[in-house]
């Protein structure tokens, strides 16, 4: 569904490349997880799949679904489909969480030609995946993100992403920062979302988060290009010998 | 040649206004023959005054203005005006030209008492009232207002009162295109201790945006112990506009105030808030959108005279076109003023280019344990803030809009009287429809 080939990209504004050549295949009902050392362009490669203009892609192509992704602006990629839980979710002050994410329910029903979601709807659809993923009611009544703590933050992602029940999700250390009730939510609500046609994509540092979400194929992301993919059992190396066997002294978890 | 006509026919005023004078109380032509004193010897500020450095009035000096009276007061006119903007219903006071119109007024509810005319000017303890705060070196316009205001709107909300609906003050020009209007509305309104209260006072214009029209506003607030006001201040029309806002705070007293400026040629604001009282809280906030060539100025002074008072104050602008916008932001911490809490932000956005923000926020502290912060930014919308709405499916133009109009909103957050806010969240909307162009670039 998602077949990556030949990415690089660099950061707009700067001439240094980040992202040296990745390919990556991601088929219906997969689980992908990416590791790697800091800096080696894991959210970099999460961003462009997003659709940010900080980053400019210089060659190579991505397909989503039979489409030319690169060609689509961000909501038009989000409406198709693709869902990213950020590393770093932006603090909105002003919006409350229900206003937005009803826009963004209603944004992506239009697109589809479906009719909008009421008020009512919302709200009794808001509150079930609520209180499945353990998100306190007044959540939703708060400016988005504003004020919320790290473990909050990325909860109101996988909240968000349930809600707007993706094909691909793809998730930016979602895992980190959180304690292990949350973590078990989290994966809970990735595990639902599991299954079917859908796809999902984690980027993650810690070995644990695949015990809760097993991926079908683990991947070693160092300095901008995949050097390695192999099965669940490659995390468990990683976790315990680092990137050392990829040039880079540095554990695996940070 | 213009400035001299315009002082010219403010001397005659003065001038005309001497029987009115001699029939007042002696304190009171008192009170008028030392603002006037204080306003010739101020003279009309300019840019080299410390003050005004950033806003240049000469232009207000520049007009045409008329003397003469309206024959009749045109109440079907102030209220389709009213009803254009939204703003009928509820307990009204009419002001039109900077006198009391009772036949365009609706009546006080219980509690709440108002006076005006010889009522007001006679009334026992008035002396120790008026012009207490609003007089003063520094502000020549107020001194202005106190030589010739000729009728003093008095609202007083008496001891205990809690008053749940809010109060409409309108002050109505009649200035035209043809008939120019220098106007001094004079207001006090008192709330005594422990009495709850919300009053919305609007300027406005009964013709368009290029009647020639200056209005000169005087409010006195008195807040009594406990006393508890939510204030919002709007002005809506197109011409000049001179505004003072003194508020004098007892102990325990809370006070709001959210000053909204959707309109006007050039305005400028001199809001001073006093903490006189032990545990009193102030808010001033404000939002301005401006655009073409508006300039609207904000002068702000929160005093911490006493301990434990605790101060708020957010004020933002959003500029488009040439338009201006001056924000002067002083907290002053005055010594014994222990525990002090005081926030001010001011927070600009622009929307085009040639937009020029002069922001000055200052933090003047004599006590040692206090909290205070203060900041202030100027800056486009945010990029990341942008793109995040986005990657959740809402279109370039549409995460735009709704990040431009949470900007604004932000400030009516601090209205928490449902209509009043409903009233400002739609002209914030009409405003923001008219930029539509500008906010999506
Ligand atoms: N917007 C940006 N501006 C400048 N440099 C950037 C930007 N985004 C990424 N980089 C640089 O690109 C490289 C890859 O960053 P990226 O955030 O993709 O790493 P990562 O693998 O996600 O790291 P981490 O594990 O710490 O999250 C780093 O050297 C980073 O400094
Ligand atoms: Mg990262």
């Amino acid at each position: 569904m998602l077949s990556i080939k030949n990415l690089h990209a660099k950061v707009a504004s700067e001439p240094r490349e980040i992202l040296h050549g990745i390919d990556l295949d991601i088929r219906p009902g997969e689980v992908h997880a990416i590791m790697g050392p800091n800096g080696s362009g894991k959210s970099t490669l999460v961003q462009v799949l997003a659709g940010n203009e900080v980053y400019e892609v210089t060659d190579g192509s991505v397909a989503f679904l039979g489409k030319d992704l690169l060609e689509l602006d961000p909501e038009d990629r989000a409406c198709e489909g693709i869902f990213v839980a950020f590393q770093y979710p932006v603090e909105i002050p002003g919006i409350s969480n229900a206003y937005f994410l009803r826009a963004a329910l209603n944004a992506k029903r239009a697109y589809h030609g479906e009719p909008e979601l009421d008020a009512m709807e919302f709200l009794t659809q808001a509150r079930a995946k609520m209180k499945e993923l353990g998100v306190t009611p007044e959540m939703l009544n708060r400016p988005v993100n504003v004020g919320f703590s790290g473990g909050e933050k990325k909860r109101n992602e996988v909240f968000q992403m349930s809600m707007l029940d993706p094909r691909l999700a793809i998730l930016d250390e979602t895992d980190s920062g959180l304690d292990i009730d949350a973590l078990k939510t989290v994966a809970e609500g990735v595990n639902a979302l599991r299954g079917g046609d859908r796809g999902i994509l984690v980027v993650t540092h810690y070995q644990r988060l695949l015990d809760y979400i097993v991926p079908d194929v683990v991947h070693v992301l160092v300095n901008g290009k995949i050097a390695r993919s192999g099965g669940k059992e490659l995390a468990l190396e990683l976790e315990e010998r680092g990137y050392v066997d990829y040039g880079i002294n540095q554990p695996a978890t940070v | 040649m213009k400035q001299a006509t315009t002082i010219d026919l403010l001397e005659r005023r003065w001038d005309g206004a001497s029987a009115q004078r001699g029939a007042e109380a002696s304190w009171l032509c008192g009170l008028r023959e030392e603002a006037w004193a204080q306003f010739n010897q101020a003279g009309i500020p300019t840019t080299r005054h410390e003050n005004w450095r950033a806003t240049n009035i000469a232009p207000v000096f520049r007009r045409d203005y008329e003397t003469a009276a309206i024959d009749a007061l045109p109440c079907g006119r102030v209220h389709e005006e009213l009803a254009r903007l939204d703003l009928l219903g509820g307990t009204t006071v009419v002001f039109i030209d900077g006198r009391f119109a009772p036949e365009c007024s609706s009546s006080m509810p219980e509690g709440i008492e108002l006076l005006s005319g010889a009522n007001a000017l006679e009334a026992d303890g008035l002396d120790r009232k008026l012009g207490q705060t609003a007089l003063g070196i520094g502000f020549p316009f107020s001194a202005l207002n106190s030589a010739l205001f000729s009728d003093l709107l008095w609202l007083r909300v008496r001891s205990g009162v809690v008053a749940t609906e809010p109060v409409t003050i309108l002050h109505v020009t009649t200035a035209s295109a043809d008939l120019g209007r220098f106007s001094h509305p004079r207001t006090l309104l008192e709330i005594e201790s422990g009495a709850k209260a919300a009053i919305a006072e609007y300027y406005l214009s009964l013709h368009d945006d290029d009647a020639v029209e200056c209005t000169n506003a005087v409010t006195e607030v008195l807040l009594g112990r406990a006393a508890e006001l939510q204030h919002l201040r709007s002005v809506l029309s197109g011409g000049f506009h001179f505004g003072r806002l003194a508020v004098d705070q007892a102990a325990e007293s809370n006070y709001n105030n959210v000053s909204l400026t959707l309109s006007g040629k050039l305005v400028r604001n001199d809001l001073s808030c006093g903490l006189y009282g032990e545990g009193a809280h102030g808010e001033l906030n404000g939002l301005v959108m401006v655009r073409d060539d508006q300039l609207v100025d904000n002068h702000t002074w929160i005093e911490h005279a006493q301990p434990e008072c605790t101060s708020h104050e957010l004020y933002k602008a959003i500029l488009d076109d040439q338009a201006r916008v001056v924000f002067n932001g002083r907290i002053h911490v005055h010594p014994g003023a222990q525990k002090t809490d005081a926030v001010q932000a001011n927070r600009n956005l622009l929307l085009s280019g040639d937009a020029i923000v002069n922001t000055n926020p200052q933090l003047e502290i004599y006590a040692d344990d206090v909290k205070c912060t203060h900041g202030a930014t100027v800056g486009q919308l945010d990029e990341q803030a942008q793109f995040y709405l986005q990657a959740r499916g809402l279109s370039r133009d549409q995460a735009r809009a709704l990040l431009v109009s949470a900007f604004a909103k932000e400030v009516l957050d601090h209205l928490p009287i449902k209509r009043l806010s409903d009233w400002a969240s739609t002209k914030v909307d009409q405003w923001l429809a008219r930029s539509a162009s500008a906010i999506e670039r």
